[in-house]
């Protein structure tokens, strides 16, 4: 029972990191109708600044942590303004493209400036655990969940709350409309790029922190993420967290599962887990968990 | 005083065909200024030319003084014009209340940071839009569908919820576009009693582009008749309604050339 509330608690982890990675992909999809690859080279680009400013500035994590936030969103919004803005009465499909050719570029900076050694991001974490109700858990599973739901808290607030958050909401629901009230497209697309680029960089370092690494393999972590964005619904943030948390459950629970109930499928089962889901639901539920049934405008 | 709507010789043209010609006319403050036409009389490439969407090939549209050609479609709120969309422009998922509150979009300074600390310059702005908003709900009637999704609502009342949105604005020029398309009898009384009501109340300018003539008798100061892109009769209602070309375009006695 301790090993299965282990893994829940794993899963939740890895989980509550998708969800900061689909709720990127959300956010620029419900703004600009894209579905953003570039996402993964973000994520990477953000843990390496993180890694960049405590190895090789000295800061402390918490100031590298807002600081690589901070530089990734304006990354972000800056791809928005300099490529994607030109490309907006373009086919989806030639934008997608768009945003898998800056994937590779983005992918290509670290490593040129970093190279391809695995980096220890030295965050206070560690391999620290704790222990609640006698179940030992990593230090920074709990920080992971808690930024993840303080990201949410705070998303909320914006979209709840505030001018601008209202504004996207109104520009994803009718972007014509949305003009005819004042509202400037472009900046709720470059918002939803920067705030995009935000989380992509929280979850690359919380991913890069703790027992793992910063490293290249970083920004294929959140093409994982893909397949929660599609269970959750493309253009529900509910969705994108709930789906999250559910491929990474599913995730942890096969790798630690499949190797005995199933060792003909090989050891790197859970790697593949989130296709098998992601192509589960193309088939038979493709609007996702919380997303609408697709109803076209001619 | 200039009127605050002026339009002189616009003309537009689209591969050949002329949608408009030598269309001319003043909306003076306060006043309620109605454009109709049969189907493709050009009503709606007028309003086009009046929200930015087009650009005239000819002629000026100034407004209070300044010209509108050239300004951008987002300024145009800044500037104090209200528009409504022919087939609805609501924002689906938003209820009754935030969509009226996105008419105050330009009027609305409050960002993250304040949002988010309770500043108390925020709180009071906060405060005015709320009154405005529930003054807005309150005259058009929609507290009892406030919390649904505008998606949700009958056609009607979606129409009055994009009517408010566009006085939240407290627009200097309010543009409306086929107010009454789709709305049966009984829904188009009331539409017309809210604009008799609102015109009272703000005194606000009105332009509306419409095809149904009985709605606009009694509620228009002024009509402009269009046909094929021409301006046939401009005038107060019951002279237009009693001129022989705009019978005939209405009732299509005669065959165009």
């Amino acid at each position: 029972m301790i090993d299965f509330t282990k893994l829940i608690f794993a899963g939740l982890s890895l989980g509550s990191v998708y969800a900061l990675i689909a709720l990127g992909f959300v956010m620029v999809y419900k703004a600009t109708g894209i579905l953003n690859f570039a996402q993964g080279g973000l994520l990477m680009l953000g843990a390496y600044l993180a890694q960049y400013f405590i190895n090789g500035l000295g800061t402390t994590f918490w100031i590298a942590l807002p600081m690589a936030m901070l530089a990734t969103g304006l990354v972000a919004a800056g791809l928005q303004r300099t490529i994607f803005d030109k490309l907006l009465t373009h086919p989806a499909f030639t934008v997608i493209m768009a945003t898998w050719a800056v994937l590779i570029v983005l992918e290509q900076v670290p490593i040129t400036l970093f190279g391809y050694d695995f980096l220890n991001m030295n965050d206070p974490f560690g391999l620290a655990m704790v222990s609640i109700a006698s179940v030992q858990v990593f230090t920074i599973d709990l920080w992971t969940l808690a930024f993840a739901a303080g990201s949410v808290a705070v998303l909320a607030v914006f979209f709840f709350r505030t001018r601008m958050g209202l504004a996207m909401r109104a520009t994803a629901s009718d972007p014509e409309a949305a003009i005819a009230q004042g509202i400037e497209p472009r900046l709720v697309h470059a918002t939803a790029w920067f705030v995009a680029g935000m989380l992509a960089c929280l979850a690359g370092v919380m991913l890069g922190g703790g027992s793992r690494l910063v490293s290249p393999e970083l920004s294929h972590v959140a093409l994982r993420a893909i397949p929660a964005v599609i269970l959750g619904g493309l253009s529900s943030p509910l969705g994108a967290v709930v789906g999250g948390i559910l491929i990474g459950i599913a995730e942890v629970l096969t790798a630690a599962w499949a190797p005995t109930l199933a060792p003909w499928l090989g050891k790197n089962l859970h790697l593949v887990m989130p296709y098998f889901l992601l192509v589960g639901f193309l088939m038979f539920r493709p609007q996702g968990l919380f997303g609408q049934r697709q109803s076209g405008r001619v | 005083m200039s009127a605050l709507l002026q339009v002189r010789d616009v003309g537009i043209s689209f591969g050949g065909v002329r949608a408009l010609d030598q269309v001319s006319f003043d909306v003076e403050e306060a006043s309620l200024f109605a454009v109709i036409g049969p189907n493709g009389a050009g009503k709606t490439t007028l309003f086009n030319c009046l929200t930015a969407a087009y650009r005239p090939d000819r002629g000026t549209i100034d407004f209070k003084g300044g010209s509108l050609l050239g300004v951008r479609r987002r300024d145009l709120a800044g500037m104090g014009i209200a528009r409504t969309f022919q087939n609805l422009g609501l924002f689906d998922k938003l209820d009754a209340a935030e969509n009226v509150l996105l008419g105050r979009h330009s009027a609305m300074q409050c960002g993250f940071l304040g949002a988010a600390l309770q500043f108390p310059a925020v709180r009071r702005e906060e405060a005015n839009n709320r009154g405005k908003v529930a003054e807005i709900v309150d005259l058009l009637g929609l507290d009892p569908y406030l919390g649904t999704p505008s998606a949700m609502l009958l056609y009607g009342i979606r129409k009055l919820i994009e009517l408010g949105r566009a006085l939240a604005m407290e627009p200097d020029l309010l543009l409306l576009d086929e107010p009454v398309a789709g709305l049966n009898r009984e829904e188009t009384a009331r539409m017309a009693e809210i604009i008799r009501i609102i015109r009272r109340r703000f005194k606000t300018t009105i332009l509306l582009v419409e095809h149904d003539m009985g709605f606009l008798m009694s509620l228009a100061d002024r009509v402009l008749v269009l046909e094929y892109g021409c301006p046939i009769a401009l005038g107060r209602p019951e002279d237009v309604q009693k001129d022989p070309k705009v019978i005939a375009a209405y009732l299509g006695t005669e065959v165009p050339a």
